[in-house]
């Protein structure tokens, strides 16, 4: 790994590290610690999209790095906006809101250069039953839809996103990819944990805005920027013998 | 006044596209259709204000970002759902400049309406609507649609992906940035003086980008 690349992850670290301590030792306000969770967020997606976009060049596998890299871009732009309507408009956006389109974004530029590395279509050893169980997540869009106060939007937008979670997640486990994958896929996986609670809070249970999702994302991105390195260098090695 | 914009642009548009041969016709005809993207946009925006009493940030932030990425793009994404216009491109990269023109064309027919609802007696006016919104606004609109058209180069380049998974990707990408533009430029005091630096240096990065491109071969999955 390079040292800047250490120093940005290093970085993002400390910081996701200093929420935690901050969140759980009731530290700070309220206010300051919703600031700073979405900031330390956008920052680690955008630290490992510009990782990810920067290790594309010259790569192999260019087009699963520079999909996973806008991917992130994404991800950070949507939160970007949700963040800053919050600030500026001083009320929340309603889920779901145009910030999603980034979040969903997310989702499908991963399956998209996912797609790219499927080698031939070949399946992994993994027993059926695992292969389609992601697949279980579609109960939340219909419990979504039983709700009297859902609307068309949220139905349709929840719908979307889940599966394109679920697709991912069966992508992952369903396709034969080596092992140079498992830390990539663990900071994807960590990323559809917090989101699937995301859609959770926000259309089942409705209770707003929560501190404890921020962290997963935090390192779930570094995670995966950390997992195209360890791609990388693994191409590197096998052209060099 | 809209309808008079257009029809002095797309008239001697529509010449110049019959005279044109090969890339060159397209190239115009896709800045063409910006400018019709721009009229259909504007007609939809106008529906959607008095029908659904959208207020303006809901307009600019939700609605426009929306649609107009859509309208600009349709032309961009037929070449990968619609087989057969894939033997009007000689190369892939023209998709770049295709996408790119379809923005501009879209943003400078905005900017004559800018530029005409402005005082008439302050020339600076004018002249500073006419800079600021080439170097931001502008830009903007062909960055956004030149991305989905990197994305389509992209996508025709290295076959065998999920097709629509990166289409629409792309497309949510697009989306996502026209929606943060419009949120600081038009609600913060600062943006529209960061969009100033930060279009051109995004257009910086896509003129890169398409340079490295075309030089890759298509590898395939590692």
């Amino acid at each position: 790994m390079r040292l800047d690349e250490k120093l940005l992850l290093g970085a993002v670290g400390i910081m996701a590290a200093g929420f935690v301590v901050l969140w759980l030792g009731n530290l700070a306000p309220v206010d300051f610690l919703f600031d700073f969770s979405n900031l330390v967020q956008t920052a680690s997606a955008l630290v490992a999209g510009t990782i990810c976009l920067r290790r594309s060049y010259r790569s192999r596998s260019f087009s699963f790095s520079l999909s996973v890299g806008l991917a992130l871009l994404s991800w950070a732009l949507g939160n970007t906006f949700w963040f800053s309507y919050a600030r500026l408009f001083s009320e929340p956006l309603l889920y779901p809101s145009l910030g999603e389109f980034g979040f969903l974004g997310y989702y499908l530029l991963i399956l998209g250069g996912l797609s790219y590395q499927i080698r031939n279509g070949a399946l992994s050893s993994s027993p059926t039953v695992l292969r389609y169980l992601p697949f279980v997540l579609l109960a939340i869009p219909m419990v979504v839809a039983r709700s009297p106060e859902a609307t068309m939007l949220e139905i349709a937008y929840t719908t979307a996103f889940i599966i394109s979670m679920a697709f991912t997640l069966y992508q992952m486990v369903s396709y034969r990819f080596g092992r140079d994958y498992w830390p990539l896929f663990g900071g994807i996986a960590l990323s559809i944990f917090a989101d699937v609670f995301f859609v959770l809070d926000a259309s089942v249970f409705k209770s707003g805005f929560t501190f404890w999702r921020g962290p997963f994302w935090m390192v779930g991105f570094a995670v995966m920027a950390y997992g195209v390195i360890a791609l990388r260098q693994g191409e590197d090695k096998k052209a060099n013998g | 006044m809209v309808e008079s914009i257009f029809l002095a642009t797309a008239i001697p548009l529509f010449f110049l596209v019959i005279l044109l041969r090969g890339e060159g016709r397209w190239l115009v005809a896709f800045f063409m259709w910006g400018i019709v993207a721009f009229l259909a946009a504007h007609y939809s925006l106008g529906f959607l204000a008095t029908y659904l009493s959208l207020d303006r940030a809901n307009l600019t932030l939700t609605s426009a970002p929306v649609l107009e990425e859509a309208i600009k793009a349709l032309p961009i994404i037929s070449f990968v759902l619609v087989r057969p216009f894939r033997r009007f491109l000689a190369q892939e990269r023209s998709l770049l400049f295709f996408a790119f023109a379809s923005g501009v064309g879209f943003s400078i027919q905005e900017n004559y309406l800018y530029i005409v609802g402005a005082d008439p007696f302050r020339a600076l006016d004018t002249t500073s609507i006419a800079i600021a919104r080439g170097l931001s606004t502008s830009l903007m609109h062909g960055l956004t649609t030149g991305t989905v058209g990197l994305g389509v180069m992209f996508v025709l380049r290295f076959q065998g992906g999920l097709v629509l998974s990166m289409l629409f990707g792309l497309y949510s990408l697009a989306v996502i940035s026209h929606a943060l533009f419009n949120l600081y430029v038009g609600y913060t005091e600062f943006g529209d003086r960061a969009a100033l630096v930060l279009m051109p240096l995004g257009f910086g990065i896509l003129w890169l980008a398409s340079k490295y491109i075309l030089l890759l071969e298509s590898p395939g999955p590692v």
